[in-house]
């Protein structure tokens, strides 16, 4: 196990950061962020983004403090420091557990969304649960194995998620109304502060990283793969954003429960060889979906396996019997207004284990390394 | 070992989810949709009579070597009623062997009675649909929607593929506007614009483009004949319109024809304070249209020099076109009130703050001073030299 560890690649971990973050939610973006704004809706990606700046520059800090380590053994260091060590394991106990709970229930959310995106659209007849329970499959094959081939499969499948996000402009071009973008107003501070913290949720999955960052090679550009992958990520989202409201208005945009899905419906007309291209538009998209719900779902299992210092074995176990309750939670909203509306809740309590935490962890680090300048106890590896 | 029954179990779900789609359905399966038409039911007064044209690709010629016995055939007309248009194909469904497909679905017939009571009702099931297409075409049809479908054109089998070429070519030409669902959705939501949808008459064998339906929040309020449609396509899409045909001034009874091939509209919003008072600022638009093309037919002997020739026409095409755009305004503002030239839109991205938000557009628009300015570039005369 342990000489698994320093092996991922910036470039893998460019691939990982942004499979985490982009998923199920760029489907319904474009409305999600016009809600409030209106015209101004691809402002909301914008900051967003830029919300996710700060725990990603204190995970950044803290994987440069302590190389080599996931944050399941930085944070009792950090709680406890050197002398309190007892005391680090107690308080780090619920973040660690709010953590975990967070992927928990985001990778049922994701599971539902892609679910539900396949059948209202295109398996009409199809039980939503076969949907779920054959992704839940995948995932459970996957985590058999070690994180190395979870590394690899994000790798292999991050070229295809530049397709869409190509296309979508390119297709869009035909039908747009320029006229849809202005103007360029802000009627209300609130609303852009909500649709704001709304959409980064947008963003989540970049937390996979505290542990991501611990395994990666010694020589990894850590903070290049972070800057390049949130870039690359909020660059799509805006332009998504934008295409919707140039395509619909955002007026229609709120009428539509995929947005981008419709979109992609929309243009035809360009010449391309295929006649309906939702369906090769879902089928690029779902291997996106496959790499957020993946990752999130792996990681959680592996967290925990690093959590209690087990080995595979355990790994294989969990990942089976965590599968049970995760199939109730993504079937637990009984509709899709409910599923939005969980969603919505989920969003909340992300700000817990993804922004708060890392940002808690570097503060308290930045007050203990400023307070042991001379001793270089920092540097301690290993448990 | 265990691994063994692992692999196995794995091996057996595999094969078991890869047999195919849950609900796949073939093609032979399905009985497509390629035409509907919506009608008031005679006699009652809540009922829509849905009309669907459905092609027997047996009967169509080139097709498994059948060739077809000639076009009357290729196609069967079904009628049903129902209160809603979902109760309708329900109805539907009960008299077919296959289940209904609307995913082939081109065209979607309205006839301009219902069409007059409004269709928001009838277009919500469209948006519920996950087959339906967007770029559909939503075609408001003047008397009985089903004549549409009924039609026999000769030149193609299938009424609605004749249909369909016909707004193809128009579109392509400049001279019909490409009115599809989707767009018609996005104006319908859309608060700062109204919606319009091609306005065509059918006969037992034919059918015609008669111009524009405009509608005012999913009503139909009126129509614009093919004239002052292409004035309307000149001004708000760019696309060229047909060709303008004018008396020549002077002669016993000579024309001239003018074939616009370039179209470039600039849209000015100008405010002039009155007497200096910020809060009294009077907008007002103006539209500017250079057509560049070519006269093609000149019946008459004008017997004036080429030079002269040029700048008369220029000077009479002029005319004719701030004539027809003057009336276009007239009625889309005094009779239909319905702000179809994407006015709005352009207000409310220019002047949001000082003009959008203080005035209601839907009362405004009646009123709003509108003017134009069209620039004509006769370029060439065709084959003559005169």
């Amino acid at each position: 196990m342990e000489n698994q560890r320093g092996s991922i690649s910036t470039w893998q971990l460019i691939a990982i950061l942004i499979s985490s973050m982009i998923g199920v939610g760029i489907l319904t973006l474009p409305r999600t962020a016009t809600t409030q704004m209106q015209e101004m809706g691809w402002l909301g990606p914008l900051i967003g983004g830029l919300i996710a700046v700060i725990p990603l520059m204190s995970i950044i800090y803290l994987s440069k403090q302590y190389p080599g380590l996931t944050f399941v053994e930085y944070a009792p260091l950090i709680f406890g420091g050197k002398r309190h060590q007892t005391w680090g394991k107690i308080l780090h106990f619920p973040w660690i557990l709010a953590y975990l709970l967070f992927q928990f229930l985001n990778t049922g959310m994701v599971a539902r969304g892609f679910g539900e995106v396949i059948v209202t659209t295109v398996l009409l007849d199809t039980p939503l649960e076969v949907i779920v329970l054959t992704l839940f499959m995948i995932v459970l094959y996957l985590c058999m194995h070690e994180f190395e081939v979870l590394v690899r499969v994000n790798e292999l499948l991050f070229p295809i998620m530049f397709v869409p996000i190509l296309i979508i402009p390119y297709v869009t071009i035909n039908s747009a109304s320029w006229y849809n973008l202005l103007p360029l107003h802000i009627d209300s501070w609130k609303g852009t502060a909500e649709t704001a913290i709304g959409t980064f949720t947008m963003y989540t999955g970049f937390e996979l990283m505290m542990i991501y960052f611990g395994l990666a090679m010694p020589g990894a550009r850590i903070a290049l793969a972070t800057w390049g992958g949130l870039s690359f990520t909020v660059v799509s989202y805006v332009l998504t954003v934008a295409a919707g409201i140039v395509v619909f208005g955002y007026e229609e945009l709120q009428h539509l429960i995929w947005p981008t899905l419709e979109m992609v419906k929309t243009a035809q007309r360009t010449g391309w060889f295929l006649e309906r291209m939702e369906s090769a538009f879902l089928t690029i998209w779902m291997a996106s979906v496959f790499t957020t719900f993946g990752n999130m779902y792996y990681t959680m299992i592996y967290a925990t396996r690093l959590w209690l210092k087990k080995g595979i074995r355990f790994q294989r176990i969990a990942a089976l019997v965590f599968i049970i309750p995760l199939f109730y939670v993504s079937l637990g909203p009984q509709n899709i207004v409910e599923f939005f509306a969980y969603a919505q809740k989920l969003t909340y309590f992300s700000y817990l284990p993804t922004v708060l935490f890392p940002t808690l962890l570097a503060v308290i680090q930045l007050f203990r390394a400023r307070g042991a300048h001379a001793v270089a106890d920092d540097k301690k590896g290993g448990t | 070992m265990a691994k063994g029954w692992l692999r196995m179990a794995i091996v057996c779900l595999c094969a078991s989810l890869l047999t195919g789609c849950w609900d796949r359905r073939e093609l032979e399966e399905r009985t497509s949709v390629l035409a509907i038409a919506i009608d008031m039911a005679e006699g009652q007064k809540d009922l829509y009579r849905l009309t669907v044209q459905i092609p027997i690709p047996i009967k169509i010629a080139g097709s498994s070597g059948q060739g077809g016995g000639g076009n009357a055939d290729a196609v069967k007309i079904m009628s049903v009623t129902g209160r809603t248009i979902l109760d309708a194909n329900n109805n539907l469904q009960l008299r077919l062997n296959q289940k209904l497909f609307l995913g082939h679905t081109r065209v979607l017939a309205v006839s301009e009675e219902v069409a007059k009571k409004g269709i928001s009702d009838i277009m919500d099931s469209f948006r519920r649909e996950p087959q339906i297409r967007r770029l559909m075409w939503p075609i408001v049809v003047k008397g009985e929607a089903a004549t549409l479908l009924k039609i026999k054109p000769q030149l193609a089998q299938i009424p609605v593929v004749f249909l369909m070429d016909l707004i193809e070519n128009g579109v392509k030409m400049g001279a019909i506007p490409d009115q599809t669902l989707g767009d018609y959705f996005n104006q319908t939501s859309n608060k700062s614009m109204q919606p319009f949808l091609n306005y065509v008459q059918a006969s037992a064998t034919e059918v015609r483009w008669r111009g524009v339906a405009v509608f005012r929040e999913h009503k139909m309020v009126g129509t614009l004949n093919d004239v002052q449609s292409w004035s309307l396509l000149q001004l708000r899409n760019e696309d060229r319109g047909g060709d303008v045909v004018i008396p020549l001034p002077n002669t016993d009874n000579g024309y001239v024809t003018f074939r616009p091939h370039f179209v470039k509209t600039r849209l000015e919003l100008t405010e002039k304070s009155k007497g200096g008072n910020k809060n009294n600022e009077a907008f007002a638009a103006m539209f500017y249209c250079e057509l560049q093309g070519d006269i093609v037919e000149v019946t008459a002997n004008t017997k004036v020099s080429p030079e002269k020739f040029i700048q008369d026409m220029q000077r009479l095409i002029k005319k004719e076109m701030e004539e027809r755009a003057k009336k276009l305004f007239y009625q889309l503002q005094k009779e239909d009130n319905s702000d179809i030239l994407k006015l709005g839109l352009a207000l409310r991205a220019h002047h949001y703050r000082d003009y959008w938000e203080k005035h209601d557009w839907h009362k405004d628009f009646k009123n709003f001073p509108i003017g134009v300015d069209y620039t004509i570039k006769v370029r060439r005369l065709g084959m003559e030299m005169q």
